[in-house]
C-alpha cells in the first residue's frame, strides 16, 4: 500500500477513535446522539435533537471532548518527538523518557508548583508549562554537554548521560513532592500520566505549541534522514551538523515537556508509535514525521479509552502506556537478538 | 583541488597530526597510506571539517576550509566514511538520493531535478536493478556500492574515502577499486582514499602518500614512492617489491 493511502487510513481512525471514546465512560452515550451534539455545534445546519438526556451535551462537550483532544495532541507531540529523536541517534530504542527530557520536565514543573501553589491567575499555568520546558531543554543539554568529547557528542555517551540523568532527577522530583507539597496524592497522581483533568483552556495552551512543531519537524526531516546514516554522513550531504542536532533537539523538547504540566508523564508513547508507523510508511522521516503526529494522536486516544473503561474508576493512562511500553519494549529486544 | 599546509591535529591533548603537507591536484587519484594510527582517518576528517585543526590549514579548490558552507562545500566535495551502517532500513534509492540533500533549498522536500542524478548514479555502480531494495537485503560489496552511489549523486568534484575495501573480500574490493578509478579516468573526478591494501593502491592509484608518525613520508606517483626502503620503513617490516605490469609487494617478514 502506498504512503498516501496509510496516511488515509490513519485520519479515518483517528475519526473512528475520537467518536469511540466520547461514548465510552461512566455514562455510555450512543454513537449518533454524539454525532448529533457535534452536528448541532455546527453553524447553520445544526439543531439539537430533543429526545435525549439533558446532561450529554454538557458530558460530551465540556468534559470529555477536551479529555479527547488532549489525548490527540500529547499524543502527537510525544510521538512527533519520539520519532525525531529516534532518527537523531539512529537508534530506535530512544524516547524522550530515555534521554532526560520528560524527566527534566518534570522537575522544572513540580518546582513552579511548589513556588506557586497557592497562587491564582492567568500566568500560573504559562509559569509551570515555561519551567517544565526549561527544565526539559537543561536536562537534555546537559546530557549533552556531559556526552561530548572534543568536537563530537556520541549517541551512546549521550543515552548514557540522559539515564543517569533521568534517575537523578526523578528522585529529586519525587524529594520535593514528598518534602514540601502538603498533600503529594494528586501531584504524584497527575504525573502518574492522566488526560482525565483536561478542560478547553488547557487546550488552548498546549495546542499552538504542538501545531507549529509539526511543521518545524517536518523542514528538519531531510536532515533526520542524514542523521540516520550517523554524523559523518550527515555531514558529507551537507547538513551543518551541530546546529541541526540543538534545533532537533530543542523542538523535540518543547513538545515532550509540554505535554508534562497538563497530563504527567506518558511513558513509552514516543518509543512504540514511531516504530509501528515505520513498519508501515518506511523509515524517510518526510513521511515519518507526520505519520507519528496522525498515528500517536489515535494511539493515545485509544489508551485513555481504555484507561477510563478498564475499572469502575479512572486508571491513571501513563500505567496503561507504561504497561503496553514495557511489553513492547521486551519484544523489540527479542526480535532484535532474533535478527541477530 | 586540495591542500594541506603544516597541518596540526590533537586528539585527546596530544598531536596525532604533527605538522603534515600534502597536495592533490586535478583529476589525481591518491591513495593516503601508512600503518594503523599514523593519523590517516584523522587527517580525512581535517579535510572534511569535521575536526578543526590546532594549527595550519586546508584549502579545498584554493579556499581556506572555514571559509566554506557546510552545504556549499558537500556540492564540491563527497565522502564516504568508513563503516557506515544505517540506523533503519531504508531502501538503496532513498540512501542515493539522499547525496541530493546539498542541491535542495532549505525548505524543500523532495527535489525534482534530482532524479537524472541518481539514476547515473545508480548507473555508474551497477544498482539499477536493485534500487527498490533495502539496504539490509544487500550484501557487504553492494552496501558499499549503495554509499559510492550516494557520493556520485552529489555531482562533487572531489571524493574522499576511508578504507572503502574494508571487510570485502578480494574479488569485491576489485570491484569498488575499479570502479572509482573508471569515474576518475572518464569524468576526472579527484579521489582522495586512505587504503589498507598495497597492491590494490600501486594498482589503481595515480599517486600515493605514505604517512608515518603523523607525518607525511613521502609523497608522489606510485612508482617512485614505493620501494623496499620506504614501505620497509613505514610498516617496519621486510618487504620484496615486484615491478612487473602490475606492482606486487611481497612481504618477507
Amino acid at each position: 500500500m502506498n504512503r498516501r493511502g496509510i496516511i488515509l487510513i490513519g485520519v479515518l481512525l483517528l475519526a473512528t477513535s475520537s467518536l469511540l471514546a466520547l461514548s465510552v465512560g461512566t455514562a455510555r452515550i450512543p454513537l449518533d446522539s454524539i454525532a448529533g451534539i457535534l452536528i448541532s455545534r455546527v453553524p447553520f445546519i445544526g439543531s439539537l435533537p430533543e429526545s435525549q438526556p439533558s446532561g450529554w451535551e454538557t458530558i460530551v462537550m465540556d468534559i470529555r471532548l477536551p479529555v479527547v483532544i488532549m489525548a490527540m495532541l500529547a499524543g502527537a507531540a510525544l510521538s512527533a518527538s519520539g520519532a525525531s529523536l529516534q532518527g537523531l541517534f539512529k537508534n530506535p530504542l530512544v524516547d524522550p523518557f530515555i534521554i532526560g527530557i520528560s524527566a527534566g520536565g518534570a522537575f522544572g514543573w513540580v518546582l513552579a508548583l511548589i513556588v506557586t501553589i497557592d497562587s491564582t491567575g492567568w500566568w500560573v499555568q504559562w509559569f509551570r508549562a515555561s519551567l517544565s520546558f526549561a527544565g526539559a531543554i537543561t536536562a537534555v543539554t546537559a546530557a549533552y554537554l556531559i556526552a561530548r568529547t572534543g568536537s563530537r557528542v556520541p549517541v551512546t555517551n549521550l543515552l548514557l548521560a540522559g539515564v543517569a540523568i533521568s534517575a537523578s532527577l526523578t528522585a529529586a522530583t519525587q524529594f520535593g513532592i514528598y518534602l514540601l507539597v502538603e498533600d503529594p496524592r494528586p501531584v504524584m497522581i497527575s504525573l502518574l500520566g492522566t488526560c482525565s483533568n483536561s478542560r478547553w483552556a488547557a487546550f488552548q495552551d498546549m495546542a499552538p505549541v504542538v501545531l507549529i512543531s509539526l511543521p518545524a519537524l517536518i523542514f528538519l526531516s531531510r536532515d533526520l534522514n542524514a542523521f540516520s546514516m550517523g554524523e559523518e554522513e550527515a555531514r558529507g550531504v551537507g547538513v551543518n551538523v551541530e546546529r541541526s542536532k540543538f534545533l532537533i533537539l530543542a523542538v523535540a523538547s518543547l513538545l515532550a515537556a509540554v505535554t508534562v504540566p497538563f497530563c504527567g508523564m506518558i511513558g513509552f508513547v514516543g518509543l512504540m508509535v514511531p516504530h509501528m508507523v515505520r513498519r508501515f510508511m518506511g523509515p524517510d522521516h518526510r513521511w515519518l514525521i507526520p505519520g507519528s503526529f496522525l498515528f500517536g494522536s489515535s494511539f493515545l486516544i485509544l489508551c485513555d479509552m481504555f484507561s477510563r473503561s478498564i475499572m469502575d474508576r479512572i486508571v491513571p493512562l501513563g500505567m496503561v502506556t507504561g504497561f503496553l511500553g514495557g511489553l513492547f519494549f521486551l519484544y523489540l529486544i527479542a526480535a532484535g537478538r532474533r535478527s541477530g | 583541488m586540495i591542500e594541506v599546509e603544516d597541518l596540526r591535529c590533537a586528539y585527546n591533548g596530544s598531536d596525532v597530526l604533527k605538522g603534515v603537507d600534502l597536495e592533490v591536484e586535478e583529476g589525481t587519484f591518491m591513495g593516503l597510506l601508512g600503518p594503523n594510527g599514523c593519523g590517516k582517518t584523522t587527517l580525512l576528517r581535517c579535510i572534511t571539517g569535521s575536526l578543526r585543526p590546532r594549527r595550519g590549514s586546508v584549502r579545498i579548490m584554493g579556499r581556506e576550509i572555514s571559509g566554506w558552507g557546510r552545504k556549499e562545500l558537500s556540492r564540491k566535495l563527497s565522502i564516504v566514511p568508513q563503516d557506515t551502517s544505517p540506523g533503519f532500513d531504508f531502501s538503496v534509492e532513498e540512501v542515493v538520493a539522499m547525496g541530493r540533500y546539498p542541491h535542495m533549498g532549505r525548505f524543500q522536500l523532495t527535489d525534482p531535478d534530482g532524479g537524472a542524478s541518481v539514476n547515473r548514479a545508480l548507473r555508474w555502480t551497477g544498482l539499477s536493478e536493485l534500487r527498490s531494495k533495502k539496504i539490509s537485503m544487500l550484501s557487504g560489496g553492494e552496501r558499499q556500492r549503495a554509499f559510492i552511489a550516494r557520493a556520485f549523486a552529489q555531482d562533487a568534484d572531489i571524493l574522499l574515502m576511508d578504507e572503502p575495501t574494508k571487510n570485502l573480500d578480494i574479488r569485491h574490493s576489485m570491484d569498488i577499486m575499479s570502479l572509482v578509478r573508471k569515474k576518475n579516468g572518464k569524468e576526472g573526478l579527484t579521489i582522495l582514499a586512505v587504503l589498507h591494501d598495497l597492491d590494490l593502491s600501486v594498482r589503481f592509484c595515480d599517486k600515493v602518500a605514505l604517512m608515518k608518525d603523523g607525518k607525511v613520508y613521502d609523497i608522489g606517483p606510485v612508482r617512485k614512492v614505493i620501494n623496499e626502503d620506504s614501505v620497509g620503513d613505514v610498516f617496519d617490516i621486510d618487504v620484496k617489491v615486484h615491478r612487473g605490469k602490475h606492482m606486487h609487494i611481497e612481504v618477507l617478514g
